[in-house]
C-alpha cells in the first residue's frame, strides 16, 4: 500500500463518481459525529472507511446510504441529492441500488435464510417461486445453501453474515454498504466473509463502502479513507 | 389511475400484507407463542363483544315466549265463549323467585279450553303442570317447604315453548276457587303483545352504565392485546426497512402481521363465546335461565364484531406505529422526551361531571325523563370512564418520574417503568376503567337499594299480602301461621274505614289502620307505644278525644263493625313507609271493643307480619307453604332479603356475571401484558442473573413493576368511581354513600391480579436465569 496524504477526497480509480458526500456534518445531541466530512465513491470501487471508535465512520456510512439525514452538507448518488428525495424514493433507492451487510447481519429473525435473501425481490414484487430460485442460487454461490431452510438464530455467525452478503447482492446493487461485517466473527470466518463479499461485488461491478478498524479487512479494498474527529483526514490507495 | 396501475397497486398491497402474514406465522416456538398471546387476548374481547351482541336476541326470545303465555293484555271473555280463569301468584323457594299461574278451565268442554304454549292440557283443581326445574325441586325440597303449597298431582311438565329458559321455575296450578275470586280474570286465549311500557328509567340507566363499564375495558384490552410483541415487531420491521421497504409498505406489513393474530382471536373468540353460552346456560340462576339456542348474536352486530375487531386491531397497530419512526437501523420513538400533558385529559372527566350534575333527580322515583336524559347520562358516564383511561398514563408517568431510589427490586422496577411506562399502563388501564365502572354501578345499586330498604323491619321477617279470595277474607292468620315450625310471632295490620257512631254527626269516613305497636311500626314511626294508644299521621286531623267510632264497614250490617273510642292524647307520627302512603288514624287493638271484622277487599286491606327464628332451616319456605294453604293467591315477601325490588335483584345478578367476566378479562390482560414484557426482558434478566442477582430480587422487581401501576390505577378508579357513583345516586334521587363491599372486592381483585401476573412470570424468570437460559441469552 502507498500512503497518499495529499490525495483529494475523491475517487481515485479513474471511474465515474457514483456516490459523493460533500462537507457532511451530523450531531447526536451535544456530540458532533461528523464535521464536514467529504468523500467520493466510484462505480465498482471498494472503499474502506477506517478510524478509531467514535471517529464517525459508521455515521458517514449511514449518511452515504441515505439512512441518516445529515445536519449539513450533501450526499449525491448519480448526481441526485439523496436527502432531498422523499422517503419512498430513498426506500426505492435502498431496494434497487443499495445493499447492506452489518455487524449482526440485520436479518429478520422470523424468516428462514432463504426467505431473508429473497426478501428484497419480494418487496420488488417478484413472484415467490422466482424470488426463492434466485435466492437459492446466491446462497449456493456463497456456500451456504445448506442453511436455506434455517432461521438466522439457528446458524453460525459466519454463515449468517454470508446469508446477509447474499441478500445484499441479490438485486445486483450499485453499492453495498458494509459496517463492520466481520466485527463479530473470528479471523478465519471473517476472512471468508470479506472474501465472499468483495469477490462477489467485483464479479458484478458493485461498489463497496466498507467500515472497519481491522487492517486485514481493509487490505481487500481499493482505497482507504481515514476518518478522524468527524472528517476524512487522508486517503490511502491500495498498492 | 389506469387499470394496470390500480391492479399493480392492489398486488403491491396483497404482497405486503402477505409478507406480514408470513412474518407473523414464522419464528418457530417464539413466534407461535406471540401469535397465541395475541389470539387469546383478542378472543377474550371478541367473546365479550359477541355475548353483548347476543343479548338483544336472548332478551327478545325470552320476552316472546313470556308474551306468548301472558294474559295481562287479554280481553276478558264471558261464557259461552270457551275460556279459563287465571291469576298470577308470585312465589319463592330459597332465594329463587318464580311465578305460579292459578288456572280454572271450563269444566264442561276441556277440548275447547285455551292452553298456554308448552302445555298439553291445563290442570284442574288438585293438578299441576310444572317446569322441569320445578319438578326437580318438588322431588328434592321437603314437602312442607314447597310441595304442600299446592297439594295435588303433577300431570305433566311444561316444554321449552312455554318457558323463558329451560331451567326456569314456573307452574300452572289448577284451582276451583277462581270463578268466585274477584281478582281473577276469565280469558279466551293466552298470549299478549310485548309490553310497550319498557324498563323503568333507573334500570335503563343501570343497564347503560353496566354495558359501558363492561365494554370500555374490553376495547382497552383489545388494543393492548394487538400490541403484544411490539418491541420485537419494531426490530423486525426495521430490518425489512433496511432492505428497502418504505413507510407505507411497513404499515401494510404490520397490518398483515396483526391480521393473523386477530383472525385467530376471532376464531378462538367464537369458540369461547359458544363455551361461555353453554356454561352460562348451565349455571345462571333459574330466574335468568336461557336456552343456548336463544343466545344468537344479532347478525348485524355479529358482522360488526367480525369486521370491526380486525379493523380496530389494524388501526391500533398502525396508530401505535405513529408513535415511532421505523428506520432502517431501528426504531426512533417520537415521544421519547415528550411529556404527556394533563390539561386536555382532565377535559373528559370535567365534561362527564358537567353532563351529569344538571341531571340531579332527573331519574328519581316518579320522574318522567325523556330519552335525551338517558343519552346525556350515558355520555357523562362514558366521558368519565374515558377520562380514567386518558388520565392514567399521565398519572403513572408523573408519579413514576418522582419515585426515588430504594431497595434493589424497587429501584429496578422504577427504572424499568421510567424507561417505558406505556406497556404497564396499557395493561392496567383495563383495571382502572372497569374498577371505576364497577364502583359506579355498585354505588348506584346501593343507593337504589337504600331507597327501597327505607321501610322498617320492626322485628318482623316476612310480610304476607293476602289476595282477595274468600279464604283470605275470613282467615285467622295469627292462628294459622303461629303453628308453623320456626315462626315466633305473627301480627296483622288492617286498614279499613270508620265513621262517628253518634247519630246525626256528619262527616267523611276516616281511614283507620289497626295493629299492634310492632305492626303499626311498619307504616308509621312509633317511638313510644303501648296497647290503647292512637296516632295520626303528621299533618292529619284526629277526631276529638272521646269520639266513638264504628270501625269496619260503617254502612253495612252492625256485625260488620266494631266500636272504638278515640283516646285522649292522640299523638302525631311520621310516615315510616312512603310506599304505603299511610293516612288517617292508627289505632292499637286496646282502643277497639273487639277484633276488626273480616274486611271486604273493597273496604280495606290486611297485611300479616311474621317474625321467625332465622336459625330454623327453611322456615320462610314453610311459612310460604302455610300461607298458600290458606290463600293460594297470597304474596309472601322476605323482608330481610327481598326488600330490594325483584328487578333490581336481576340487574345485580347480571352485573355479578358481568363483573366476573370482566375481572377474568382484566386478569388475562395483565398476564398477557406481563408475559409480553417478560419476553422482551429475558436477556436483561439473564445478564442480571449472570452477575449474581438472586431470583427473588428479580421476582420482587417484577412484582413492583406490576403493583405500582395497578395501585395508581385503582387509586384513580376509586376517585372517579366515587364521583360517578355519587353523580348517579343524585341522578336517581338516592342517598349518597359508598359501597364498601365493592371497594373491598376491587382491592382484593387488584391484589389478586398482581399476584397472578407475578406468578405467571416466575416460570419464565426461572428459565431465563437458569444455566440454559444464561447460555442461550
Amino acid at each position: 500500500m502507498t500512503a497518499s496524504p495529499s490525495l483529494p477526497p475523491q475517487a481515485a480509480t479513474g471511474a465515474a463518481v457514483l456516490l459523493e458526500a460533500r462537507e457532511v456534518s451530523h450531531r447526536f445531541g451535544p456530540t458532533r459525529a461528523l464535521d464536514g466530512a467529504s468523500v467520493q465513491v466510484a462505480a465498482g470501487e471498494v472503499l474502506c472507511l477506517m478510524g478509531s471508535s467514535g471517529s464517525g465512520k459508521s455515521t458517514l456510512l449511514q449518511c452515504l446510504a441515505g439512512i441518516l439525514r445529515p445536519d449539513g452538507g450533501t450526499v449525491r448518488y448519480g448526481g441526485r441529492d439523496v436527502h432531498a428525495m422523499s422517503d419512498t424514493e430513498r426506500s426505492a433507492l435502498r431496494r434497487h441500488e443499495f445493499g447492506f451487510v452489518f455487524q449482526f447481519g440485520q436479518l429478520v429473525p422470523e424468516l428462514t435464510c432463504l426467505e431473508n435473501v429473497a426478501l428484497p425481490l419480494r418487496l420488488e414484487g417478484v413472484r415467490r417461486p422466482e424470488a426463492r430460485r434466485r435466492a437459492l442460487e446466491h446462497l449456493e454461490r456463497l456456500g451456504v445453501a445448506d442453511v436455506a431452510g434455517k432461521r438466522p438464530g439457528q446458524v453460525s455467525g459466519g454463515q449468517g453474515q454470508r446469508v446477509a452478503v447474499a441478500r445484499a447482492l441479490i438485486t445486483r446493487p450499485s453499492v453495498i454498504f458494509a459496517d463492520e461485517p466481520t466485527g463479530a466473527l473470528d479471523s478465519l470466518n471473517g476472512e471468508r466473509v470479506i472474501e465472499a463479499l468483495v469477490g462477489a461485488a467485483r464479479d458484478i461491478g458493485t461498489a463497496v463502502v466498507l467500515v472497519t478498524h481491522e487492517a486485514r479487512v481493509a487490505a481487500y479494498s481499493d482505497r482507504e479513507a481515514i476518518v478522524r474527529d468527524g472528517r476524512v483526514r487522508e486517503q490511502v490507495m491500495a498498492s | 389511475m389506469s387499470r394496470g396501475a390500480g391492479r399493480a397497486g392492489v398486488r403491491r398491497w396483497l404482497l405486503d400484507l402477505g409478507l406480514g402474514v408470513r412474518m407473523s406465522v414464522a419464528g418457530g416456538r417464539e413466534g407461535w407463542l406471540r401469535l397465541l398471546l395475541v389470539g387469546v387476548g383478542v378472543s377474550v374481547g371478541v367473546a365479550m363483544l359477541l355475548v353483548t351482541a347476543a343479548l338483544p336476541t336472548l332478551v327478545a326470545e325470552r320476552s316472546d315466549r313470556a308474551d306468548a303465555r301472558s294474559f295481562t293484555a287479554s280481553e276478558p271473555v264471558a261464557a259461552p265463549h270457551p275460556g279459563v280463569y287465571v291469576r298470577t301468584v308470585a312465589s319463592q323457594v330459597g332465594e329463587q323467585s318464580f311465578t305460579v299461574v292459578l288456572v280454572q278451565p271450563d269444566a264442561d268442554d276441556p277440548a275447547r279450553t285455551p292452553t298456554p304454549p308448552g302445555v298439553q292440557r291445563l290442570p284442574r283443581a288438585g293438578e299441576l303442570v310444572v317446569s322441569p326445574e320445578l319438578a326437580r325441586l318438588l322431588s328434592t325440597v321437603p314437602d312442607d317447604e314447597l310441595a304442600d303449597r299446592w297439594p295435588g298431582t303433577v300431570i305433566g311438565t311444561i316444554d321449552a315453548a312455554g318457558l323463558t329458559g329451560p331451567r326456569e321455575l314456573f307452574a300452572y296450578v289448577g284451582s276451583d276457587a277462581l270463578a268466585q275470586d274477584g281478582t281473577a280474570v276469565r280469558i279466551g286465549q293466552f298470549g299478549a303483545p310485548g309490553d310497550a311500557g319498557g324498563m323503568p328509567p333507573v334500570f335503563v340507566l343501570l343497564a347503560v352504565v353496566g354495558i359501558a363499564a363492561l365494554l370500555l375495558p374490553v376495547m382497552v384490552f383489545l388494543a393492548a392485546a394487538v400490541r403484544v410483541g411490539g418491541q420485537a415487531r419494531d426490530r423486525r420491521l426495521a430490518a425489512v426497512r433496511l432492505v428497502g421497504a418504505d413507510a407505507a409498505m411497513i404499515r401494510r406489513i404490520a397490518a398483515g402481521e396483526t391480521l393473523v393474530g386477530t383472525l385467530l382471536g376471532l376464531a378462538l373468540g367464537g369458540a369461547a363465546f359458544a363455551g361461555a353460552v353453554a356454561l352460562g346456560a348451565a349455571t345462571v340462576p333459574p330466574g335468568l335461565s336461557f336456552a343456548v339456542a336463544d343466545a344468537r348474536p344479532v347478525p348485524v352486530l355479529a358482522a360488526l364484531v367480525v369486521l370491526a375487531v380486525p379493523l380496530t386491531a389494524i388501526g391500533v397497530a398502525t396508530s401505535a406505529m405513529r408513535e415511532v419512526v421505523v428506520q432502517p437501523l431501528g426504531v426512533v420513538r417520537r415521544a421519547a422526551d415528550r411529556r404527556r400533558r394533563w390539561w386536555w385529559r382532565l377535559a373528559f372527566p370535567a365534561v362527564g361531571v358537567a353532563l351529569l350534575v344538571p341531571l340531579r333527580g332527573a331519574l328519581a322515583e316518579g320522574a318522567n325523563p325523556g330519552s335525551f336524559v338517558v343519552y346525556q347520562a350515558l355520555l357523562g358516564v362514558v366521558a368519565l370512564l374515558v377520562g380514567v383511561a386518558l388520565l392514567l398514563p399521565w398519572a403513572v408517568e408523573a408519579v413514576v418520574r418522582r419515585l426515588g431510589a430504594g431497595p434493589v427490586p424497587w429501584e429496578l422496577s422504577v427504572r424499568w417503568l421510567q424507561s417505558d411506562a406505556g406497556g404497564a399502563t396499557r395493561a392496567v388501564t383495563g383495571i382502572a376503567v372497569s374498577a371505576a365502572g364497577l364502583l359506579a354501578v355498585g354505588g348506584l345499586l346501593a343507593g337504589v337499594q337504600a331507597q327501597l330498604d327505607d321501610g322498617p323491619a320492626g322485628g318482623f321477617d316476612a310480610r304476607v299480602l293476602p289476595g282477595a279470595s274468600d279464604a283470605a277474607l275470613g282467615a285467622d292468620w295469627p292462628a294459622h301461621l303461629s303453628a308453623v315450625d320456626g315462626v315466633t310471632s305473627v301480627a296483622t295490620l288492617t286498614a279499613t274505614s270508620a265513621r262517628p257512631a253518634a247519630p246525626g254527626v256528619r262527616g267523611d269516613d276516616l281511614t283507620v289502620t289497626v295493629g299492634t305497636c310492632a305492626a303499626l311500626a311498619q307504616a308509621i314511626v312509633v317511638d313510644d307505644c303501648a296497647d290503647g294508644d292512637a296516632f295520626v299521621v303528621s299533618g292529619g286531623a284526629a277526631p276529638a278525644p272521646g269520639t266513638e267510632l264504628l270501625v269496619g264497614d260503617p254502612g253495612g250490617a252492625p256485625e260488620d263493625t266494631v266500636r272504638a273510642t278515640v283516646p285522649a292524647g292522640v299523638r302525631e307520627a311520621a310516615a315510616a313507609d312512603v310506599m304505603l302512603a299511610p293516612t288517617g288514624l292508627f289505632l292499637t287493638p286496646g282502643v277497639l271493643d273487639g277484633p276488626v271484622p273480616a274486611i271486604d277487599p273493597m273496604q280495606g286491606w290486611t297485611e300479616v307480619y311474621a317474625a321467625v327464628d332465622r336459625d330454623s332451616s327453611g322456615v320462610i319456605d314453610r311459612l310460604r307453604t302455610a300461607v298458600s294453604q290458606v290463600d293460594p293467591t297470597a304474596d309472601v315477601r322476605d323482608i330481610r332479603v327481598t326488600n330490594v325490588d325483584r328487578t333490581l335483584g336481576t340487574v345485580r345478578q347480571l352485573m355479578l356475571v358481568g363483573t366476573v367476566a370482566l375481572l377474568a378479562v382484566v386478569a388475562a390482560s395483565l398476564v398477557v401484558g406481563v408475559l409480553d414484557q417478560q419476553r422482551e426482558r429475558r436477556r436483561i434478566w439473564a445478564v442480571l442473573a449472570a452477575f449474581g442477582t438472586p431470583r427473588r430480587v428479580l421476582g420482587a422487581a417484577v412484582m413492583w413493576q406490576v403493583a405500582i401501576p395497578v395501585a395508581l390505577g385503582v387509586g384513580l378508579a376509586l376517585v372517579t368511581g366515587t364521583v360517578l357513583a355519587a353523580s348517579l345516586q343524585s341522578l336517581v334521587g338516592a342517598p349518597l354513600g359508598l359501597n364498601w363491599s365493592d371497594l373491598a372486592v376491587i382491592a382484593a381483585s387488584a391484589t389478586g391480579a398482581v399476584a397472578l401476573a407475578t406468578a405467571a412470570t416466575l416460570p419464565g424468570l426461572r428459565r431465563s436465569t437458569g444455566p440454559h437460559g444464561l447460555r442461550a441469552e
